[in-house]
């Protein structure tokens, strides 16, 4: 049997009296890609944020690789590397000096650190920038650069929230083959998108989240073959298991 | 019914005034509205309080003689009142002046929309004006309702006309240096050089009062004479009769002066919409930094590497820096005022190291407040250092090294300037320095005040940092007290110790659950 990269047990989340996560179960195997799909608001951000430790969950419990990340959040976020739509960059620093800091947070081997900072440069096309500061640095190399450091710390699992938000089609493209190649390597890859296309694309499988509440979860082919008529495009299923399809054609 | 037309300036301060009020409402929590209403009427209260003792005075016999043609002594001290304060308002305005460029806001907004440039910059222009004399006009209301009931001349209260007058002059000349600053240097230096401007007119200041005090105790009085064989008594009565009332002069001032205003606003207001742009593409930098930077990926313990992280940010951030080290800019200057004015017996002399050993640590604690705000509460990805595999102590830990670190670099200079004049002053003043640092350091992470860094120096407006302010301001003063009397070698030092201990410590149990862990 494969190997859990996360499990989530009756999880929930509320903030005042809105309930954002919502007893919500979730397992994600390791070495896949797996897509975490909701329309907004849906909990999605609000799930990930939990799995990092930004955000305490009102109960539940999150394991990471076997690892009880709310008892021993150290050893959970060794393994785990974040990634945010709006990219944690310091304006000032140049990327190597980031990925440098990073490796530092995450007690990387410098030697090893340098080696891997170089290769992730050079792979996102940043080397040529390496020594100039963030600060002016469009959103797609501040995300590249990002991702850069998201990867330095050679994380098994990697949780990305819209990663390809505002990106144009070639950085989009590069930032997906880094995903799947670390995907082949044998990391883990959890993302959100409102793309859908890459979701479909990229997913080995597809979580469907409402209302804090896991709807849907399996490969393009289950999740066709429990809601749809086999034939459906991964847009007609979720519009239709979110109830959204009626709005989706008054529009 | 609106009160002004769509697009005049009115309409345009009216926006203004409305945007301010709604911020002002929002500070602490939501309270702000119920703490202006509080303030006002404590306001008022001083005020009618103010024309109350006054009039009692009066009646008790206590009589002011008569202004009639003012004599020498009441012009000195009249104009020096009025140079004092419009040097200081000008300190301010020169200091601030970059935001009407640099402060983006609805900047873009407004300049896109098809409003005359030298609108928006009259409108920011009055805004400098009325910030830089509200302190002025606050402090002096009550004085001059003492005085008006006193005296009974009712001229007095030309008095806060007139510093609205000088605050129109001094906003004008601050933002004229600005841009001729920013056509000689380019966006980024001007807002250093201008601030650095600013302290020197601040400084100016106690250079003149040291020249009053080494006139040879005479005071004031020998400048009289020497303002009739200058030839200025003219211009030094002509200012003092509009301060007191006198229609004509009071009428030629306000015209001199909404002139100059109106000079400025109509010769650059071209200049301002063209400077705002160039200031727009430098937020937004497009340059290369092509300098190489030495990232050698060391072996490094996670407080070194903190500390390295955030003394490149604050190094590569020369407004920054200089917005900081303004703070302490002054001290040297004051320092060696009132060292060079020691003398005279050895209790005095004691006395000035220990005030000096005291504004040292003062200092040291506003510095660490300015550093401490721009490590904890404007860390620029605090979820990347969340994620991290560390401990929040451990990040805690650092952060407060950060601060203090640079502090005392920069306290240990003058500590040991002092250290030559008095070994023990010196080591009091640098010990002080240091605890004082990490206290605020702390404070600054229990009480965290989430910002940009771009906001720095917003950063005391936001929810509930006004409160910290004082907070911080009350600390640092007692540090002062505690330092300055260890200094002079006083037992007496222990009652405000005790007061210092008590304080710290009631924050401390307000702030138990994030002891170290800065999880505000």
């Amino acid at each position: 049997m494969t190997e859990a990269a996360l499990e989530i047990r009756s999880l929930r989340k509320a903030f005042d009296a809105k309930v954002a996560v919502d007893d919500l179960d979730l397992d994600v195997r390791a070495g896949e890609l797996y897509a975490l799909l909701g329309p907004n608001g849906a909990g999605k951000t609000t799930t990930l944020r939990m799995v990092t430790g930004l955000l305490k969950p009102d109960k539940g419990a999150i394991r990471v690789f076997g690892v009880d990340a709310l008892k021993d959040p150290i050893a959970a976020k060794r393994m785990i590397a974040w990634l945010p739509d709006e990219p944690m960059l310091y304006d000032k620093l140049t990327p190597l000096e980031y990925l440098e800091f990073i490796a530092g947070l995450w007690g990387v081997d410098p030697k090893v650190a340098a080696e891997r900072a170089e290769h992730l440069l050079k792979l996102l096309g940043l080397w040529d920038n390496r020594d100039q500061r963030c600060e002016g640095f469009s959103r797609g190399m501040k995300q590249k650069a990002s991702l850069a450091g998201a990867l330095v710390h050679d994380p098994k699992l990697l949780i990305l929230d819209e990663p390809l938000t505002g990106l144009d089609a070639a950085i989009a493209r590069q930032v997906k083959n880094l995903l799947m190649q670390k995907v082949s390597e044998g990391a883990t890859v959890i993302l959100t998108t409102h793309i859908l296309e890459v979701a479909e694309r990229m997913a080995q499988r597809i979580g469907v989240i409402q209302n804090g509440r896991l709807l849907a979860e399996g490969t393009l082919d289950e999740l066709r073959a429990a809601h749809g008529d086999g034939k459906d495009t991964l847009e007609d299923l979720f519009l239709e298991m979110t109830g959204q399809a009626d709005e989706a054609e008054l529009a | 019914m609106k009160l002004f037309r769509q697009g005049s300036l009115g309409w345009f301060l009216e926006h203004e005034l409305r945007i301010s009020w709604r911020f002002l409402a929002s500070m602490g929590g939501g309270k702000g509205r119920s703490i202006i209403i509080t303030f006002a009427v404590i306001g008022l209260t001083a005020l009618g309080l103010a024309a109350t003792i006054g009039l009692a005075l009066r009646s008790k016999g206590v009589h002011a003689p008569p202004l009639g043609d003012l004599p020498a002594i009441v012009v000195i001290i009249v104009d020096g009142v009025l140079l004092f304060t419009a040097s200081l308002m000008m300190a301010q305005t020169v200091g601030v002046a970059t935001m009407v460029f640099n402060d983006r806001g609805d900047l873009d907004l407004l300049l896109a929309s098809p409003t005359p440039p030298w609108k928006i910059l009259a409108t920011r222009m009055l805004v400098i004006a009325f910030n830089s004399m509200l302190f002025f006009q606050i402090l002096s209301l009550p004085l001059i309702l003492t005085a008006t009931a006193i005296t009974e001349y009712w001229g007095l209260l030309a008095i806060p006309l007139v510093v609205s007058l000088l605050a129109l002059v001094a906003a004008a000349l601050g933002v004229a240096i600005a841009m001729g600053l920013f056509r000689i240097l380019g966006p980024r230096r001007t807002r250093i050089v201008a601030q650095l401007i600013g302290v020197a007119t601040g400084l100016s200041i106690v250079v003149m009062t040291r020249l009053i005090r080494g006139s040879g105790g005479k005071g004031l009085r020998p400048l009289g004479p020497w303002l009739h064989d200058s030839g200025l008594e003219p211009a030094a009565r002509w200012m003092a009769r509009a301060a007191t009332g006198s229609p004509l002069e009071l009428i030629s001032l306000a015209a001199g002066a909404i002139g100059i205003f109106a000079l400025v606003t109509v010769l650059l207001g071209r200049r301002f919409a063209a400077n705002a742009s160039i200031a727009a593409g430098e937020a937004q930098p497009a340059r290369a930094n092509t300098r190489r930077a030495p990232s050698t990926f060391k072996t490094r313990g996670l407080r070194k590497i903190m500390v390295i992280k955030e003394l490149k940010l604050l190094w590569r951030d020369p407004s920054l820096i200089s917005q900081v080290l303004l703070q302490i800019l002054y001290l040297p200057f004051v320092m060696f005022i009132t060292l060079s004015g020691r003398g005279g017996s050895q209790f005095f002399t004691h006395v000035t190291y220990a005030i000096c050993a005291g504004a040292m640590a003062y200092v040291a604690g506003q510095l660490a407040a300015g550093f401490g705000w721009l490590t904890i509460s404007a860390e620029e990805a605090p979820e990347l250092l969340t994620c991290a595999p560390v401990t929040s102590d451990q990040v805690a830990r650092a952060k407060v090294t950060a601060v203090v670190l640079p502090v005392a670099c920069l306290l240990s200079v003058l500590s040991i300037g002092l250290a030559f004049l008095s070994p023990w002053a010196g080591l009091m003043a640098f010990v002080g320095s240091c605890v004082c640092a990490a206290v605020i350091a702390y404070i600054e992470l229990w009480m965290q005040r989430p910002g940009k860094r771009s906001s720095f120096r917003m950063r005391r407006r936001g929810s509930g940092s006004p409160w910290v302010a004082i907070l911080e301001a009350v600390i640092c003063m007692l540090f002062g007290s505690v330092t300055g009397m260890a200094a002079a070698g006083t037992a007496w030092a222990i009652l405000p110790a005790l007061l210092l201990v008590a304080v710290v410590a009631i924050v401390a149990s307000l702030n138990k659950d994030k002891w170290l862990t800065g999880d505000a």
